[in-house]
């Protein structure tokens, strides 16, 4: 059985550098996850992930629920990427019409290809409105349910709901010319 | 009206292992310092302080139960006297003693038989 949260996070805070590992491991996604959601660009979002989970081993005491540790560490990443925000600490993603979209075939490199169509992508996404992106990334990649995109952003189910449908309207236009990804692979 | 998600699937860290273990070897070493830092402050006394931690909230929890007993509990002085039969078999006399005690009559020759008889066994 798992080791729970809990106790990791009791041996992290003794420096137990396995037990802070098998934290990152685990919770590394749904963190880069909520980053690139906020910041829209896949290296911000790196940079983020990194800042808040060396922020969480500083501030480990203060973690009142260990067992609650992913909720907490997602909090910090959301701080994390605010302030990134505000003080502009962001690049700017290229929009997916500053492109070159004619070169969007596969190349012959795999790995190649996987960066173009996360390029392209990242490029999409930099054409919606930030609250359109946030919710698309969350609900489309992260798999989070409207009620709980609406309590993280404070809006409204509803407008939650209608910010997806906007954003995936959006993203099929831009993308609409290019290979899905299945056909990439 | 067409409203199927737009597959992001390759903006998922995972689809990347390479970037992957790349972002966690720069965690790793970035969190070394502070892992090192905290190894060092934990000493012997410290993790049996976190050990006893929960044993002495244990104990003022007791001692507080202990001192709501005293306080609130009724005075014995104010109880009402036991009943003879109760009080005599406390003191391990047998209860038809109690019983004859109660009536305020003497037992009967048979009465003292069976008692015996039952001592006896």
């Amino acid at each position: 059985m798992a080791t729970p949260d809990e106790r990791l996070v009791e041996r992290a805070r003794s420096g137990d550098a396995a037990a802070f590992d098998e934290l990152t491991e685990r919770h590394l996604d749904a963190a880069y996850g909520l980053a690139l959601a906020l910041l829209g660009s896949p290296d911000d979002a790196e940079d983020c992930v990194q800042d808040s989970f060396i922020r969480a081993l500083e501030r480990l005491d203060q973690c009142r629920t260990p067992e609650r540790f992913r909720a907490w560490l997602l909090e910090i990443v959301r701080n994390r990427a605010l302030n990134m925000k505000r003080h502009g600490r962001v690049r700017v993603a290229v929009p997916l019409d500053g492109l070159d979209l004619a070169s969007g075939r596969p190349d012959p490199a795999r790995d190649a290809e996987r960066g173009r169509l996360r390029e392209l992508l990242t490029g999409a996404l930099a054409m919606l409105t930030e609250r359109q992106r946030t919710v698309v990334v969350l609900h489309d990649l992260e798999g989070w349910q409207h009620d709980e995109i609406a309590e993280f952003l404070k809006i409204r189910t509803g407008a939650s709901r209608a910010l997806l449908f906007k954003a995936r309207r959006t993203l099929r236009k831009v993308l609409g010319g290019l290979p899905t990804f299945e056909e990439w692979r | 009206m067409n409203d199927e998600p737009v597959d992001l699937g390759p903006l998922r860290l995972s689809e990347d292992p390479i970037r992957r273990e790349r972002l966690k070897a720069r965690i790793r070493a970035q969190a070394r310092q502070e892992l090192a830092r905290r190894a060092a402050r934990e000493t012997p006394a410290r993790t049996l302080a976190r050990w006893f931690r929960p044993v002495l909230v244990g104990s003022g929890l007791l001692f507080a139960h202990a001192v709501a007993v005293l306080v609130f509990a009724p005075d014995p002085a104010s109880r009402a006297p036991a009943e003879p039969r109760a009080a005599g078999s406390a003191l391990g006399i047998p209860p038809v003693v109690g019983v004859w005690l109660e009536r305020g009559e003497g037992p009967e020759l048979l009465d003292l038989m069976a008692l015996f008889e039952g001592d006896r066994q």
